[in-house]
């Protein structure tokens, strides 16, 4: 077995592998990009070494005999997936151990850091256990997919009903073709391997909460916030004339992300002739069709004060933020941790997201922005309509927001996260 | 002694007519080392006037088959003759007369050989030309493991023969003797004796018998006044004191001692052979002893005293006849034979063992055995024996065997020959006035039977039946593939064979592949109570066809003893194709695999796949370009699919040369593709100025072939075998891997570092590892697949190297005959090569400073391609089976 060549390792390195469910090379969800974020800024630490090993459901990438390959370069992995489970995150692709246990050898990381456990299977924690048991393993949780089977939101599968408790019984309404007993085992399952976690990461206490409830000793829970990309070169604002109140609406268009909240709210201000525009970054691509139909309906039919800006790159975020009034996150689903938050932040833009969940508690109602019942569309548009007229509030805003962690902050968390593991009794 | 009587008495023993009677001087010199020493010469006729001049005296022996010490002590009435000048030595006396019913050795009891041997008359000796009983043992009866001595069984003396090949003439007396000569002294020959008790319970055995050379020699030789036991179960002196009329049998010299009595008929008697044992409480208790599994109680008994001894069974008695008639019975793919028995030792049962040797084929079949013993002394038999293929030449020899009995049937040149209906009458003839029989009435039935008339009376038969053989396939020179579906109530069919020209071959149901096929069971509402879950077949009958014969057919015999007749449907096509549509038949995975290729797939496709590369025209050969005068590389790339890949391939050689004169050869294998590829190939030689020779195969091949070809034209001393789709990145490739093999003579084989598109390996060397789901067979794996290549200058061993980059000396690739055509399309056979390689001990390897591009395609696990699957594992199976040794198989 070939073991490659070490870089220097000081007292204070540490090789660490990061584990994301789709490699950041070829998507760029929130997860991933959290991994990838997290390996440039360890590589940044003198001693320390990151690796990470993405998967993907694309069978183009494989090779025949070789689930897991090189790519993207040295010190990137690529996992094709073989034969996953989604009901309880089982990976019964039979060649993964081997080639798993193969790509440990090779990197022999201190630290296994996983960003999720789909494509990879909760089952892996115990290959990891079984190959390096003197290793820790890391998990950060991005979303309530071992909780809920619903794509881990905790809504019903009406589509659209909060859900604040997962019970066999409740989740066997959702899902009639899974019984009380499966649900059951399901959870058996995925504690069974949550065991072997040495430390749970949760961008938000919300999260956190929701997983404590759930079962996950309190102990070894950690509130830590994602670590996001470095902004970009300072991007400067443009100078306006007008005197128009500029509402950004930045991600996904989606359902549950609250588009419709948005929407219907800026319909009820363009009736009152209100000096309220709204620009929608963001496309509905990976929606399903249903919504898609929808969506199309009411770009036709919405007010001209909407703009719709399609897609971006995020690299050009800040510049689109810059030049908007206030960010609104009105999803209608908990969410955690959302990345549009702290990127208004450092950009120093106030908020308006709804009253649940993890926005809540990442935006102070009256330091950082605002709260509206969620998806209460009158009561964001006579909060969008006050602000419009009142600019003194917005300005008064703008000095008393928290300043977002900058990645620095992020990684040397992190940092002292791991270290903190290796000197527990 | 006058002349006349030394030519007749001690002839040479190369000249002699029977073995006994010979002076073998060569022994002679060997056994009496003082002896040789005084006549200091080896010549023959020194030696043998030293023996009649001084030996006879001393009591020496004049070969290994007769023992003139044993004689003497044997038959003290001769030794007196012999001290009183009337005969001159024991072996003149065994010469003159004592031929006749005398032992002439201690291991050698006429009585006992005959009483194993009843076929052997005087008549019968006459007409084996033997002089005695002896003879016939040395010269037939040893080679055949006739037992001729209780204390020399063959079987138990070879039992101890650890791992040395079986005897060069068969005869295990000869070889025992031959090895006493040399001091090799067995552990034990029989069950009877025991040679390490009988040393230690008389040390001065050997001292009393100075010409003993082993402890058996010296108690069956030995003075036999001294009373001694040959085991611990067995007291001389007791048994003769209890059975008076053993020791007076002794006295008269009928026996050599109360044991042999015993032996003889005492233990079948139940006598107890000492004061500690009673045989009759023995047999009470133990009532398997005499079950037949073994000759006698006392051996039983011995047996289970000594667990290290292996209980032998009783001996065979052989017994004599002559063949009357034989023949093929055409409708029954039978061959018949009428016998006459002339000696019966035990009673004769309804299965035979046959082995008939003819001119040019042996036979080992069993019989179907109807007899007529009502005569007593003699019987009547008629065999019969299914399945026979037509024989190749006329019968010369015949062999049958049941249970512990064999017989040695003549063959005379007046014997009847008959064939079909003849064959039928003869039998019919022979069943008039026959007793009644299970198999006399099953032969009869069989004989009556409708033979076949061209229609298939299937549908027919009063049982519920449904047969359809959907495909049959013809696997040169004479294999039959079937392919379709039978459904019956379980247990009513009893046998299932195929037809051809008048031989037969059973179609084994216990071991045909069976498949499910609910397209048949939906159609089959009317016949529920059929046995019909898994009711497709597929079968390989190798050798099934006559040759020239008419259109082949099956039979099916039912258990009520009813046969119907099905047709089969034209052979398919050779080629290809039928290949394809073969291995499509079943996806066998884990315990399923080795059953469905060693049965089928693995030697039907063996057939086909040589048939397919017979007797091909030979191929086009066109140059483009001039070609270099002296070339030290001669490159061969298969074509096949992407032609277009030449283009590429060509425009990198082009540029990235291979730093040594190199001709380049194309060798397309898709001849419908031919018009098109010469016309690239003479664009290409103009553009890059890279001369190219083609060669155009008539039929797509496959890889094998395809290599070969280009091989035979080749004229550099090394050759690069390459596939299409690898593609050099930097010039001087051709000029390192070559100064490898100049550099390493041990080095057989070396390639490049291959890489994908994307830089990581795509092969840097095989290991060849067994994998659960295929039978264990071993499968070429690729280490490091994928992954990012490491630094390093040093060669890459490894057990095999892949034939997308080969590169070999072409005098030893041609001294291996090219790549093996036995692996069918393209598989394992650069990993065959290697192993041959390794065979001749050579290496290869992978050269990790030569990196080339290779755009592996995509795996065969799409849906519907059952057949490239099993393609694959046919070639996985031969490789096994070329290179499995005990090492590799565990």
């Amino acid at each position: 077995m070939t073991r490659r060549p070490a870089k220097a390792e000081t007292s204070a390195g540490r090789r660490v592998l990061l584990l994301s469910h789709s490699h950041p090379k070829l998507t760029r969800g929130g997860a991933e990009m959290a991994a990838v974020a997290l390996q440039a800024g360890l590589n940044a630490q003198p001693g320390w070494q990151a690796f990470l090993v993405g998967a993907t459901m694309d069978p183009g990438g494989a090779r025949d005999g070789s689930p897991i390959t090189q790519p993207f370069g040295d010190d990137d992995y690529l996992y094709t997936v073989g034969a996953f489970g989604w009901f309880n995150f089982a990976n019964r692709d039979r060649n993964f151990p081997r080639a798993f246990a193969e790509m440990l050898e090779e990197v022999r990381p201190d630290v296994l850091h996983f960003h999720h456990y789909l494509s990879f299977g909760v089952d892996t924690f115990d290959l990891v256990r079984r190959k390096l048991p003197d290793a820790k393993i890391v998990l950060t949780l991005h979303e309530f997919q071992a909780i809920c089977n619903h794509y881990g939101q905790m809504i019903k599968s009406d589509g659209h009903t909060l859900c604040r408790e997962a019970t066999p019984r409740d989740c066997n309404r959702c899902f009639s073709q899974f019984s009380r007993a499966d649900f059951f085992l399901r959870q058996l399952y995925i504690q069974r391997f949550f065991d072997l976690v040495d430390q749970f990461i949760a961008p938000s206490q919300f999260l956190a909460d929701r997983y404590i409830a759930w079962g996950v000793p309190a102990a070894k829970m950690r509130v830590l916030e994602n670590v996001i990309a470095s902004p970009a070169a300072s991007a400067t604002a443009v100078a306006r004339e007008d005197k128009l109140f500029r509402v950004g609406f930045f991600g996904q268009v989606s359902r549950l992300k609250g588009i419709n909240v948005l929407l219907d709210a800026a319909t009820r201000l363009a009736e009152e002739k209100s000096a309220v525009t709204f620009d929608i970054h963001g496309d509905d691509s990976n929606q399903p069709d249903e919504f898609r139909a929808d969506f199309a309906k009411r770009r036709t039919t919405a007010a001209h004060n909407v703009r719709f800006h399609g897609a971006y790159d995020n690299s050009r975020v800040d510049a689109l933020m810059r030049n908007v009034d206030v960010v609104v996150v009105p999803s209608i689903w908990w969410e955690n941790s959302p990345i549009v938050i702290q990127e208004a932040l450092r950009n120093g833009k106030p908020i308006i997201c709804s009253d649940i969940g993890g926005m809540a508690e990442k935006v102070r109602p009256g330091l950082d922005g605002w709260h509206i019942p969620v998806g209460d569309a009158p009561a964001l548009a006579d909060l969008l309509s006050r602000l419009a007229t009142d600019r003194k509030a917005l300005a008064a805003m703008g000095k008393t927001l928290r300043t977002a962690a900058t990645p620095a902050d992020g990684v040397a968390a992190h940092l002292a996260l791991y270290d903190g593991l290796f000197s527990r009794p | 002694m006058t002349d006349d009587e030394i030519d007749l008495m001690l002839p040479p023993a190369g000249l002699a007519r029977t073995p006994w009677c010979a002076f073998d001087h060569a022994w002679y010199l060997r056994a009496y080392p003082d002896a040789a020493a005084e006549i200091g010469s080896d010549g023959f006729e020194e030696t043998r006037n030293f023996y009649i001049a001084e030996g006879v005296a001393r009591g020496h022996s004049p070969n290994m088959y007769f023992d003139e010490a044993f004689y003497r002590r044997r038959y003290p009435d001769i030794a007196a003759e012999i001290a009183a000048g009337r005969l001159v030595s024991g072996y003149q006396h065994y010469c003159l007369i004592g031929y006749v019913g005398r032992a002439p050795h201690w291991l050698f009891d006429p009585t006992t050989y005959a009483e194993i041997s009843p076929e052997l008359s005087e008549a019968a000796l006459v007409a084996f030309d033997c002089v005695n009983l002896y003879d016939h043992y040395l010269r037939i009866g040893a080679r055949q493991g006739r037992v001729a001595h209780w204390l020399f069984d063959p079987a138990t003396y070879e039992a101890t023969l650890s791992g040395t090949a079986s005897p060069a003439n068969g005869s295990a007396f000869a070889v025992f003797l031959g090895k006493l000569l040399l001091g090799d002294v067995p552990a034990r020959t029989s069950i009877y004796f025991d040679p390490d008790w009988f040393a230690a319970r008389y040390p001065d055995a050997f001292a009393a018998t100075p010409d003993a050379r082993c402890a058996l020699q010296a108690y069956l030789s030995g003075d036999r006044a001294a009373l001694r036991d040959p085991c611990p179960e067995f007291s001389e002196g007791f048994y003769r004191d209890r059975h008076p009329e053993a020791a007076e049998a002794v006295r008269r010299g009928d026996y050599a001692s109360g044991y042999a009595y015993f032996l003889a008929g005492g233990v079948a008697a139940l006598h107890a052979p000492s004061a500690q044992i009673d045989l009759e409480v023995y047999v009470a208790e133990h009532p398997e002893a005499l079950d037949g599994q073994c000759r006698d109680a006392f051996a039983h008994m011995r047996a289970s005293r000594h667990p290290a001894l292996a209980l032998p069974p009783p001996p065979i008695r052989h017994g004599g006849g002559v063949v009357q008639a034989h023949g093929m019975v055409d409708a029954l793919g039978a061959w018949a034979l009428v016998i006459n028995l002339t000696s019966i030792p035990v009673p004769v049962g309804m299965g035979m063992l046959v082995r008939a040797t003819f001119a040019a084929d042996v036979l080992d079949a069993v019989a179907i055995c109807a007899a007529d013993t009502t005569a007593g002394e003699t019987a009547r038999l008629v065999l019969l024996v299914e399945d026979a293929r037509l024989a190749r030449g006329p019968l010369r020899q015949l062999e049958l065997q049941q249970g512990r009995a064999a017989w040695h049937v003549a063959v005379p040149s007046t014997v009847m020959v008959g064939r079909g209906e003849t064959m039928i009458e003869r039998l019919q003839a022979e069943f008039v006035d026959f007793p009644p029989s299970l198999a006399a009435a099953r032969v009869q039935a069989m004989l009556r039977r409708a033979p076949f008339t061209g229609r298939d009376t299937i549908e027919s038969l009063s049982a519920k039946l449904r047969l359809h053989i959907e495909q049959s396939i013809l696997c040169p020179p004479d294999g039959v593939v079937l392919i379709g579906w039978m459904a019956a109530a379980p247990g009513l069919v009893r046998c299932l064979r195929l037809h051809s020209g008048g031989q037969s071959s059973t179609i084994d149901l216990a071991n045909v592949l069976r498949r499910r096929r609910p397209d048949v069971l939906a159609t089959l509402t009317d016949l529920s109570d059929l046995d019909g879950d898994e009711c497709g077949l597929l079968t390989y009958l190798p050798g099934a066809l006559a040759p020239s014969a008419a259109a082949p057919y099956l039979s099916v015999e039912l258990t009520n003893g009813e046969v119907g007749y099905a047709l089969l449907p034209p052979f398919r096509p050779q080629g290809l194709a039928t290949m394809q549509e073969l291995l499509g038949q079943l996806e066998p995975r884990y315990d399923l695999v080795a059953p469905a290729f060693d049965q089928v797939f693995g030697p039907a496709a063996t057939a086909l796949n040589r048939a397919r590369l017979a007797n091909l025209p030979a191929p086009r050969d066109i140059t483009f370009g001039s070609q270099p005068d002296a070339v030290m590389l001669s490159v061969i790339v298969p074509l096949y699919g992407r032609i277009d890949f030449l283009e590429y391939q060509a425009a990198l050689f082009a540029q990235s040369s291979p730093g040594v004169p190199t001709e380049f050869i194309y060798v397309l294998d898709q001849p419908e593709r031919q018009a098109e590829t010469e016309l690239l190939a003479a664009s290409v030689a103009a553009r890059f100025n890279l001369p190219i020779r083609l060669i155009l195969l008539p039929r797509n091949l496959g890889y094998a072939p395809a290599n070969n070809a280009g091989l035979r034209v080749a004229r550099g001393t090394y050759v690069a075998l390459m596939n299409s789709d690898v593609f050099p990145t930097a010039p001087g490739w051709g000029a390192a891997l070559v100064a490898r093999l100049a550099a390493d003579p041990q080095l057989g084989v070396v390639g490049a570092l291959l890489l994908y598109e994307d830089g990581t390996v795509q092969h840097q060397g095989m290991a060849l590892e067994p994998l659960a789901e295929f039978a264990g067979w071993r499968f070429p794996m690729h280490p490091r697949k994928g992954k990012r290549p490491l630094a390093g200058d040093d060669l890459l061993l490894a057990e095999a190297i892949t034939g997308a980059c080969m590169v070999l000396r072409r005098a030893e690739l041609v001294a291996q005959g090219g790549l093996d055509e036995a692996y069918a399309i393209g598989d394992f056979e650069d990993a065959d090569l290697c192993a041959r390689l390794a065979a001749n001990g050579q290496t290869s390897a992978v050269d990790p400073k030569v990196r080339m591009y290779h755009l592996e395609r995509q795996s065969q696990a799409a849906a519907g391609q059952a057949w490239r699957m099993n393609l694959t594992l046919f070639n996985a199976w031969t490789y096994h089976h070329r290179w499995t040794t005990p090492e590799t198989a565990a």
